[in-house]
C-alpha cells in the first residue's frame, strides 16, 4: 500500500506538535510496510519517497525538475556534506515559526509559482461549486494564503510523477493539495484533523480557514480525529457525517527514557511549554504563578515558547512584580526542549482548547508531574496524571502547593507518568489507522 | 560677567553577555569582557584620546584662563584602566594643571538612592575615596546619576562635608519659567550651592550640531559663543550670570563623529569666548557668594532628571520590566549583603548601572549604541537572566 502524505511540518520542519505527531506516525506506519510518499513545503520541488525506517531521518529527496537534481548531485555527492546542509538546500529549517501563531513563516518557505487551475480536473457540478468556494477563500494576498496557494501547485506538479493508494492531508494548510490529489487521480482521501481553527485561535478564528476546514473533511472519505474531544467538536460545529469519522489518538515517540535529572536551578521548577497564544492558557498560567509565589516563593516557573501573546505575557509578570521567579526563554529547538524538560518538576498545560497535546506525554516520560486541562485530547488517555478544568486556578493551585510541600509524593506521581508513557506508542495508533486505509481500498 | 562651568563626563557600563536560560548557574561571568573591551578601545579611539588630548592642548594654550570639570563613573575608570590605560595617564595630566575639578558621582551609576540609602552613601563614598587615591584629589561637587535630584538627595548627602554644590537639571515645576542661570541655594546647609545645567546650549551642541533639518545649522564656534555673549541679555538685573554646560565626552568623536567638524568646534570655542572679556571659565569649588541668603531656593520634594522629556524617573522606572528588573537587583544585592559574599555583591553593583534598565524603555532603546538586543523585551529578559544566574550562585 502507498500513501501520499501531505503535511506542513516535519522534522527537522518543527513548529508544534504536527511535525512529531508525524515523525512517529510515518515512522510506524512505515513498519506496517506501508510505503508513504512525503510531500512537505520545501523552497524546491521535491518529494520524498520512504520505504523502510532509515528513510524517516535521511529524507532522500526525489526532485521534479532535472535542473534541481543537477545542483543536488553537484553539491552532494561526494559525502563531506553534513545533513544539515542539505536540508537548507532544500529549504526545509530547523525552529520555523508555527504556521498557526501567525503567518511569519520563514522566507525559506517561499515559493514563486502560480495557481494550479484545480477545476479541470473536476467534472461533478457540485463539486465545482465547492471548488469555487474553495479557490475564493484561497485568494488571498496574505502570506500564509499565498504559501498554501504554493504548496497545492507543488503537490499538483508532483501528481503526474508518482503513484498511490491514498491521500491522507493533514490540517488546512494541506486540504487543498489533498483534494486536488484525490480529485485528480481519483484515489480516496483521508483528512486528519490535529487542531481546528476553533482550537488555534481560543475563539471563533478565521472564516477562510473554517471553510477550507469544512471542505476538507466534506470532501474526505474519511476523516482521522486525533481526540474525542475533537470528534465532538467537528461534529458540532462542521456537522461532519459521523459515519465516516475515525477516532485515533495521537501517541509519543518515545527516544529513550529520561531518567537522570539535569537541574538549572536549585528551587522547584514549573513549566509551560507551548505556543504562547490564547489557545494554550498561558493567562491561567500566570494567574496560578502569581498565587504560588505568593505563598512559596522559592519556585521558579518558566514559560517557553513565542506567540501573539508573548510581549503582553513579559509585560504582565512584569508588573505583577514576580522578581526573577517567572523567567521566559522564547523558542527552543527540540534539543533544548529536551534540556529544560530534564530541568523541570512540574509541567502545567492549561489549554483553553487542545485537540490532542502531545507536549504532556513528552513531560511524562521525562518523570515530571503533569498538570492537563480537561479540554484537552490527551486527557482521555492518561491516568497518571492531574486533570483540572482550565479555568481551574484554584484547583491548579492546590495541587502544586500539596506536590511542592510533599516531594516524595511530587517523584512518585512523575515515575507513574513515566511508567505509563512508554505504553502510550504509535505501533497502536498506526494499527488503526492502516485498518482505516484498509476499509478505503 | 557671564560664569561658564563646562562639565565633561565619561561612561560606559560592563557589556552583558547575551545569555540563555541554559547559561544560568553554569557560565563564570554574566559580562562579556571581550565586548566591552573592543568597545571601549573604538570609543577611546574615536573620541577619549583625541578629545582629551584637544583639551590638555587647550589648557596649555590659555594657561588658567581656560578651565573646566570632569567626571566619570568608577565603572569606566575600571574599564579604562583595564583596556586604555593610557587615557588615565591623560586625566591625571589634565588634573596636575589645577585648572580642572573633579566631581563626585555614584561609582555603579545606580539608582541606588531609591532603595537603600546605605547603598547610596557607600557608592559616594567608594567614588570619592576612589578619585582621592587616583588623582589625589578631594571633589567638591556632586553629580548624581542622570542628574537626578531631590531634597531626599541633599538629606542623603549631609554627611559628605566636602561636597559643596550639586549639577542637576533647571525644572519648570521648582523655578518657573525663569532661565535657571542663577546660582541657587539648597535646601539644607550642606551641600550649599545648586548648579542648573544650561539645557538649551548644551542640547543644541549635543543633539542638534549634526542635524540638517535644525534652522541653525551649521552651528559654528563663533554662533555659540555669540550665544553665550547673549545670556546677559536674559537677566539684567544678575550680577553673576551662570552658564553651565553639561556633555559626555562620548559626544566629541563618537557620538558626533571627527567629520562633523566637532573637535575644531571644541578647540575654537574657548578663545571666541574669552575673546570680548566679558565671560570668564570657573569651576563649581570657585563660586563665592558672601550675601547667600540672598539666593533663590532650589527644594524639591519630587524627584527631578536630565532624561527624556518628561524630566523625572519615567525613563529609568517607567515600565513594569524596569521596575521588576531593579526591584530583583536590589532584592538580592540585600540577601548577599547578609551572607558577606563580596565577589557577587560586586557583579550585581555592576548589574545596577543605569544603563540597563535604559535599554528596557522605549524613549532610549535603539538611542544607545550599548543596545544589543533586538527589543525592549529581549533586554529585560536577558538582564532577568543575569540576575537568576548569580542567585543561583548565592545560597
Amino acid at each position: 500500500m502507498r500513501i501520499l502524505f501531505l503535511t506542513w511540518e516535519f522534522p527537522p520542519m518543527i513548529s508544534g506538535g504536527l511535525a512529531m505527531a508525524c515523525y512517529g506516525m510515518v515512522k510506524s506506519l512505515l513498519k506496517r510496510n506501508i510505503e508513504i510518499i512525503l510531500i512537505l513545503p520545501t523552497k524546491i520541488d521535491a518529494y520524498f519517497v520512504l520505504k523502510n525506517e532509515k528513510d524517516i531521518d535521511d529524507l532522500k529527496p526525489t526532485f521534479i525538475n532535472d535542473v534541481d537534481k543537477e545542483k543536488y548531485e553537484d553539491l552532494f555527492h561526494d559525502k563531506t556534506y553534513t545533513q544539515s546542509e542539505i536540508f537548507e538546500f532544500l529549504g526545509i529549517c530547523e525552529g520555523i515559526n508555527g504556521y498557526s501563531s501567525s503567518n511569519k513563516l520563514k522566507q525559506v518557505l517561499l515559493f514563486s509559482n502560480f495557481f494550479f487551475e484545480i477545476e479541470n480536473n473536476l467534472s461533478n457540478q457540485n463539486q465545482l461549486r465547492i471548488f469555487e468556494e474553495l479557490k475564493t477563500n484561497l485568494l488571498s494576498s496574505e502570506d500564509l494564503f499565498r504559501k498554501v496557494r504554493e504548496y497545492t501547485n507543488k503537490v499538483s506538479k508532483c501528481l503526474y510523477l508518482i503513484d498511490f493508494d491514498i491521500v491522507h492531508a493533514h490540517d488546512w494548510l494541506c486540504y487543498p493539495a489533498g483534494i486536488l490529489a484525490s480529485k485528480t487521480k481519483s484515489k480516496p482521501l483521508v483528512s486528519h484533523i490535529h487542531a481546528t481553527e476553533f482550537d488555534r485561535s481560543g475563539g471563533v478564528g478565521d472564516e477562510r480557514i473554517h471553510k477550507i476546514e469544512y471542505i476538507g473533511m466534506t470532501l474526505a472519505d474519511r476523516v482521522i480525529s486525533v481526540s474525542n474531544y475533537t470528534a465532538n467538536l467537528i461534529v458540532n460545529r462542521y456537522r461532519i457525517d459521523t459515519a465516516k469519522i475515525r477516532v485515533i489518538h495521537n501517541a509519543f515517540h518515545l527516544k529513550n527514557i529520561h531518567k537522570e535529572k539535569r537541574r538549572i536551578f536549585k528551587d522547584p521548577v514549573i513549566l509551560f511549554l507551548g505556543r504562547i497564544t490564547l489557545q494554550k492558557g498561558p493567562e491561567y498560567f500566570l494567574e496560578v504563578a502569581k498565587r504560588i509565589i505568593k505563598i512559596y516563593p522559592m519556585v521558579r516557573f518558566i514559560m517557553v515558547g513565542t506567540g501573539d501573546l508573548a510581549t503582553k505575557m513579559i509585560k504582565s509578570s512584569a508588573k505583577e512584580r514576580l522578581l526573577t521567579r517567572f523567567l521566559f526563554t522564547g523558542f527552543l529547538n527540540r534539543e533544548e526542549v529536551e534540556s529544560i524538560l530534564s530541568a523541570t518538576d512540574i509541567m502545567i498545560l492549561p489549554s483553553v482548547s487542545e485537540p490532542f497535546g502531545i507536549a504532556p506525554l513528552e513531560a511524562m516520560s521525562f518523570g515530571i508531574a503533569t498538570i492537563i486541562s480537561k479540554q484537552s485530547g490527551v486527557s482521555e488517555i492518561v491516568e497518571n496524571v492531574y486533570k483540572v478544568d482550565f479555568w481551574d486556578i484554584d484547583q491548579m493551585t492546590s495541587i502544586i502547593l500539596d506536590l511542592l510541600s510533599d516531594p516524595n509524593k511530587m517523584v512518585k506521581i512523575g515515575q507513574l507518568a513515566a511508567e505509563e508513557v512508554t505504553k502510550i506508542q504509535w505501533d497502536k495508533s498506526a494499527m488503526m489507522i492502516e485498518k482505516c486505509y484498509k476499509e478505503l481500498i | 560677567m557671564i560664569n561658564i562651568l563646562i562639565f565633561f563626563r565619561l561612561h560606559q557600563p560592563y557589556k552583558l553577555k547575551k545569555l540563555s536560560i541554559f547559561d544560568i548557574g553554569s557560565i563564570d561571568t554574566v559580562f562579556d569582557y571581550n565586548l566591552s573591551k573592543a568597545s571601549i578601545e573604538k570609543i577611546a579611539n574615536l573620541s577619549y584620546r583625541p578629545t582629551l588630548k584637544l583639551l590638555l592642548k587647550l589648557m596649555d594654550k590659555f594657561d588658567s584662563k581656560f578651565k573646566f570639570s570632569i567626571s566619570f563613573s568608577g565603572l569606566i575608570i575600571e574599564q579604562l584602566n583595564e583596556y586604555c590605560p593610557d587615557i588615565i595617564e591623560i586625566i591625571k595630566e589634565l588634573s596636575k594643571t589645577k585648572n580642572i575639578e573633579i566631581l563626585a558621582e555614584p561609582y555603579y551609576n545606580s539608582l541606588s538612592f531609591l532603595y537603600n540609602e546605605n547603598e547610596f552613601i557607600f557608592e559616594v563614598n567608594k567614588h570619592i575615596n576612589f578619585v582621592y587615591n587616583l588623582f589625589n584629589f578631594i571633589p567638591k561637587t556632586f553629580r548624581n546619576t542622570e542628574l537626578i535630584y531631590s531634597d531626599k538627595i541633599a538629606d542623603s548627602l549631609r554627611g559628605f562635608t566636602s561636597l559643596k554644590n550639586i549639577l542637576t537639571e533647571p525644572s519648570e515645576k521648582v523655578i518657573g519659567f525663569k532661565p535657571g542661570l542663577n546660582l541657587y541655594k539648597a535646601y539644607g546647609k550642606n551641600p550649599q550651592y545648586i548648579l542648573l545645567r544650561n539645557q538649551k546650549l548644551s542640547d543644541d551642541l549635543t543633539f542638534n550640531f549634526s542635524n540638517k533639518n535644525w534652522k541653525e545649522f551649521p552651528l559654528t564656534a563663533e554662533k555659540y559663543s555669540r550665544w553665550i555673549d547673549d545670556l546677559q541679555f536674559y537677566d539684567k538685573k544678575a550680577k553673576n550670570i551662570f552658564c553651565n554646560l553639561v556633555f559626555d565626552i562620548e559626544t566629541f568623536g563618537y557620538y558626533l563623529n571627527e567629520s562633523s567638524g566637532i573637535l575644531e568646534f571644541l578647540y575654537d570655542l574657548p578663545s571666541l569666548i574669552l575673546k570680548k572679556g566679558k565671560n570668564q571659565f570657573i569651576l563649581p569649588s570657585e563660586i563665592t557668594n558672601d550675601n547667600i541668603e540672598n539666593l533663590e531656593l532650589f527644594s524639591t520634594k519630587d524627584y527631578i532628571s536630565i532624561g527624556g522629556s518628561s524630566k523625572n524617573l519615567d525613563p529609568y522606572l517607567g515600565n513594569d520590566l524596569q521596575i521588576n528588573s531593579q526591584l530583583s537587583l536590589y532584592s538580592l544585592i540585600e540577601q548577599t549583603k547578609e551572607q558577606n559574599n563580596e565577589l557577587l555583591l560586586e557583579n550585581l553593583r555592576k548589574l545596577s548601572s543605569i544603563d540597563y534598565f535604559k535599554n528596557m524603555s522605549e524613549y532610549f532603546f535603539g538611542t544607545y549604541d550599548f543596545s544589543n538586543f533586538p527589543s525592549i523585551e529581549s533586554s529585560y529578559q536577558n538582564y532577568l537572566y543575569a540576575i537568576s544566574h548569580l542567585e543561583e550562585k548565592l545560597i
